[in-house]
């Protein structure tokens, strides 16, 4: 059955991602949350949902790949991530060492909305 | 000139087009020469078709404008993932990966294929969509509504647009979706995520609404100003594999339908009550647009516009005047709207209105195939055809066989962008016979659909067969048959779990495209859309007095629609189709070689 284009480096980017989530990831996660950040609003309260127009600086944005982890980093830190900013060289370690990973559509459940 | 390339990939279905000057000049989906469906890789081939048909090397590019910003979505990734106080390693695991090294590398990806250097801008998943139903409409100035499952943190905007700019002026974010919504109840009612929500909305007329007070109590919060909230105690997506969770399943009463299964009138009530639920936030979406706005125009896309149904009750609501709605909604065209709105907000190329026709080009954007290339396609299968150079001739042998009950391949000029065939790579048939929606189903589609095909009509005689207050030339309303076409039959059959009895049932004088509650997806044909299409309908009605085809994508079941000759034959040859017009060269079935139909591609094409 043709799904997808085939990725042999499946197996080396999954010991990369999940060392990464175990070591580093859970960590910060953790400590955000015991600080009491919530990352998504899941309320339900009476107020109305909608958020105000996003800045038109972000319309066009020049994207060069050497620039992603200062974008990154201005974004964390700039809403006290700090815990995220300081990730981010690790982020980028993990982005280089990762093999192109087609998609592959076998990798992901027909139950699901692709989201990422 | 500038020439600017928009991308889309990495999500769903990923696609490329070229704007010139402000002007479409192409647009494709990858899926059509992969042939793999709703292919989201890359879109190398997209890309090469586009700057062939623009006749353009990549060096005389301005630039490239990517559909979204990985930034922000990576960021709502991250966070997605610090919510979760579970671990969600696996789910880490496929997504991280498949980001970091696509969606962070896309300007190396285009550099390294088109082997120059380039400025690759990326835009906003919301704006791109809203640019792409505001610019190519034929309004001056409208308001922007868009709906989708997600796109960096947004689900849900209102944009306002005039003359060469598009404001975004509100948004819902994440994970509060009705495309997310729409799409649990897919899931739930036993259809594949992001390509049976179709299914759904087609299911939803069998059934009552008996659940809406459910999901209203439980799920969904309607604000006053049209916003909502959903419950995620309810839905599995912000940590599992799955839409919904086992809250969601104790509330409606047991685990998913399995597919494939029996589909019950369970199912049936929850897509009536979840489609019922949609067109009511729709309409609220649609009423604070208008209040925001106060325009009398709306331009719709995301891929809840493809939503045909809800469509048709926002136009009967008169809550605008004037309703556009961007043929390729979902996600394959946020890479025309990347370009459109690179093209005239970033390089400030004045916007060329023409306020009696859309810029869309009857989204007729795709490869087209000159007669020579058709021949020689075609013989290399040692394929037996006649040639037709005379049109007029060549729509009456059609519409001939189509009167006679045979179904008939139709490939002509360029293909279609966006997921609707519409008489460019279609299967046509006969809407007055009663045999011809399962025959159509059983012997070319091989499936056993509860779905009714859509009406292709001349748009001079729609109001006469339907009630119609738009024009509808993308197949984008749902509308009902006029009284006098209808035909009784006992509704009592609509309590039967069995739906094929109910399909089968004659609804009108035509059929096979009317759906139970009277509806029809209906598309209006002009000759300045497509004239060898209209000029075969005006044929079948000089012939029959019936100025309607039915039109289906030609495909078969689970494969993406025939962009090539190629593709075409061999559509034609795997399954019952009697007659297949490529062009001007019309070939029958029982004068092929090999006329066996063949089922190997049942191992090729997964099943949608």
């Amino acid at each position: 059955m043709i799904l997808g284009r085939i990725n042999m480096n499946s197996t080396r980017n999954q010991k990369l991602s999940s060392h990464f989530y175990r070591k580093l990831f859970l960590k910060a996660a953790k400590k955000l949350r015991d600080k009491g950040y919530i990352p998504i609003e899941l309320s339900l309260s009476d107020e109305e949902s909608w958020y105000s127009s996003p800045s038109q600086n972000d319309d066009f944005v020049l994207f060069e790949k050497e620039k992603v982890a200062e974008q990154l980093s201005d974004l964390w830190s700039s809403s006290g991530l700090v815990e995220l900013s300081s990730l981010v060289p690790e982020f980028m370690h993990l982005s280089d060492n990762l093999e192109f990973d087609y998609i592959y559509n076998s990798e992901i459940p027909p139950f699901i909305y692709v989201m990422y | 000139m500038i020439n600017l390339l928009g991308i889309s990939c990495f999500y769903h279905d990923s696609a490329a087009a070229i704007v010139q000057d402000g002007e479409i000049i192409a647009a494709a989906q990858e899926e059509r020469f992969t042939r793999i469906k709703h292919d989201s890789t890359f879109p190398r081939n997209s890309i090469n078709y586009c700057l062939e048909e623009a006749f353009l090397e990549p060096n005389e590019l301005n630039a490239i404008i990517f559909y979204d910003n990985p930034i922000y979505s990576f960021d709502r990734l991250i966070k997605t993932f610090i919510n979760s106080e579970k671990s969600i390693e696996d789910q880490w695991c496929k997504a991280i990966p498949r980001f970091l090294s696509s969606k962070f590398s896309i300007q190396s990806l285009i550099q390294d294929m088109l082997n120059i250097q380039i400025p690759v801008y990326v835009t906003r998943h919301h704006l791109s969509h809203a640019a792409s139903a505001f610019f190519p409409s034929p309004f001056e100035s409208a308001a922007i509504l868009t709906v989708d499952g997600v796109g960096e943190w947004a689900t849900t905007s209102i944009s306002f647009g005039q003359d060469r700019e598009v404001e975004t002026l509100k948004e819902i974010n994440f994970p509060h979706s009705l495309g997310l919504l729409y799409s649990a109840f897919t899931y739930y009612c036993g259809f594949k995520v992001n390509s049976g929500e179709y299914k759904l909305m087609g299911l939803a007329p069998y059934g009552n609404p008996v659940y809406v007070d459910m999901i209203y109590e439980h799920l969904v919060a309607i604000k006053s100003d049209g916003s909502f909230r959903l419950n995620m105690d309810f839905f599995g997506y912000l940590d599992s594999d799955y839409m919904t969770n086992q809250k969601f399943h104790q509330l409606f009463g047991g685990l998913p339908r399995k597919p494939e299964t029996m589909i019950t009138k369970k199912e049936m009530d929850l897509a009536s009550s979840i489609q019922k639920v949609t067109e009511d936030i729709i309409k609220g979406l649609a009423k604070h647009a208008k209040e925001l706005t106060g325009s009398d125009s709306l331009c719709l896309a995301g891929g809840v516009a493809l939503n045909c149904v809800s469509n048709g009750i926002l136009d009967n609501s008169k809550l605008f005047k004037n309703l556009w709605i961007q043929p390729a909604a979902g996600d394959a065209g946020g890479a025309l709207g990347a370009a459109l709105a690179a093209s005239h907000m970033l390089f400030k190329i004045p916007r060329k209105l023409n306020i009696n026709k859309d810029s869309q080009k009857g989204s007729l954007l795709g490869p087209s195939y000159s007669t020579y290339e058709v021949r020689a396609a075609l013989d290399q299968y040692g394929a037996i055809y006649d040639v037709v150079d005379d049109a007029k001739e060549r729509a009456f042998r059609i519409a001939n066989a189509i009167k006679d009950g045979k179904i008939v391949g139709f490939m002509n000029g360029r293909m279609e962008f966006g997921p609707r065939a519409l008489g460019s790579r279609s299967i046509l048939g006969d809407p007055r016979r009663e045999d011809t929606q399962a025959k159509m189903n059983l012997k070319i589609k091989y499936r056993e659909s509860f779905r009714p095909f859509a009406p292709s009509i001349l748009k001079s005689r729609a109001n006469e067969w339907f009630d119609l207050n738009n024009d509808s030339p993308y197949m984008l309303l749902v509308t009902t048959i006029s009284k006098d076409k209808r035909k009784s039959f006992n509704k009592k059959e609509l309590s039967n779990n069995n739906l094929l009895n109910i399909v089968n049932i004659p609804k009108s004088t035509i059929p096979a495209v009317t759906h139970v509650d009277y509806s029809a997806r209906i598309q209006t044909i002009t000759i300045e859309n497509n004239s060898e299409y209209f000029n075969l309908i005006s044929a079948f009605e000089s012939l029959t007095g019936c100025p309607v085809l039915v039109n289906t994508s030609f495909n078969v079941r689970g494969e993406p629609i025939v962009c090539s000759p190629d593709d075409a034959y061999k559509c034609f040859m795997r399954t019952e189709m009697d007659l297949l017009v490529v062009e001007n060269c019309i070939m029958q079935k029982s004068h092929q070689p090999h006329n066996q139909p063949d089922d190997s591609w049942k191992d090729q094409y997964e099943l949608d």
